[in-house]
């Protein structure tokens, strides 16, 4: 169990909403993983074309929401998604992301802390998604955001912890909890970023795109508890060579004779 | 009097409310959030909210998103 704010949770896995194929899929799954906390987007409307309602699912499992940002390429925009969002879905939580380069969709830092800024005056509770930058995590850490994400790979690329390194640096630094976000590809990647002693994990598209999304979400959701439990448990240290785990030696020096 | 919803024209009678317009549009109003002339609009006001002549009203939509 821990804590954002003023929310508990059990589940140390959360999930995104977006690219499942469709609304019953992303329901089931949503449900396998476990998730209590699930991240939502806001777009304009499309006058002309009716959206698939998942709003009402989502509810009905009993997940929180967590709107973000995305779309936004500056601190305003992003400022003024959140106030949207919060309009909409009734939550003063955000995932506050803001990414101006749609090929690599990596955070803009400067943006991002001058948003949270503001956001936090305004008595959001302020998830920024950032790259794995530890001085940044203690900035955004300093001005109030009650959680840091930062990420493993770009968004949707399942590279994995490409920012290993540099997450061990957050996660030992960090006063607020850590969520490793984007880039996690696969369960054992999951499992790597609690193994390090992340909070949790945020998993959308190694989920939503798989084949049998419902089977993966289970798996990450076992991933996750399996990397916690060894992080609670205590890792062993590495060495540079062999420590037997037998006590064979003594007994091989010994010459042999055998008697038939 | 005329308005822009999300960029396409609308014809509307004259001090007519956010409410009515909504209502006009025939949308799905879960997880809506709307703002006039780049102003958030909050949901307990749309109903004594008075649209004026060329006001651009913006209508959003929480969807599925990482």
């Amino acid at each position: 169990m821990f804590n954002i704010a003023d929310k508990t949770f059990e589940s140390r896995l959360f999930s995104g909403t977006g690219k499942f194929a469709d609304p019953q899929l992303m329901t089931d799954a949503i449900i396998a993983s476990g998730t209590q906390l699930v991240t939502m987007a806001m777009k304009r409307v499309d006058l002309n074309r009716a959206d698939d309602d998942i709003l009402s699912p989502l509810i009905q499992a009993g997940v929180h929401l967590l709107p973000n940002t995305s779309g936004a390429g500056t601190a305003d925009e992003a400022v003024f998604a959140a106030r949207l969002a919060r309009e909409a879905l009734g939550t003063h939580w955000v995932k506050l992301e803001i990414h101006p380069d749609p090929k690599y969709l990596l955070p803009d830092p400067i943006e991002t802390l001058k948003a949270a800024q503001i956001l936090v005056n305004e008595g959001f509770v302020v998830l920024p998604y950032i790259h794995a930058d530890p001085v940044l995590c203690k900035r955004l850490e300093q001005v109030g955001c009650q959680a840091v994400m930062p990420l493993g790979a770009p968004i949707g690329s399942n590279k994995g912890l490409k920012t290993r390194d540099f997450l061990e640096i957050i996660i030992e630094q960090a006063n607020v909890p850590v969520i490793v976000d984007a880039g996690i590809g696969a369960p054992s990647h999951a499992a790597e970023a609690m193994e390090l002693g992340a909070d949790a994990v945020l998993v959308n598209t190694a989920i939503a795109v798989s084949p049998d999304p419902v089977n993966m979400a289970q798996a990450f959701k076992q991933a996750v508890a399996a990397g916690r439990l060894a992080y609670e448990a205590g890792l062993g240290g590495i060495n540079q060579t062999a420590v037997a785990s037998s006590p064979l030696t003594a007994f091989l020096d010994q010459p042999m004779t055998v008697e038939s | 009097m005329k308005i822009l919803v999300n960029d396409e024209a609308i014809e509307l009678a004259t001090r007519a409310t956010l409410s009515q317009l909504l209502e006009m549009l025939e949308q799905d109003l879960n997880g809506v959030a709307v703002a006039v002339n780049q102003n958030i609009v909050p949901q307990h006001d749309w109903r004594d909210y008075r649209l004026t002549d060329q006001d651009k009203v913006a209508l959003f939509r929480a969807i599925a998103g990482g």
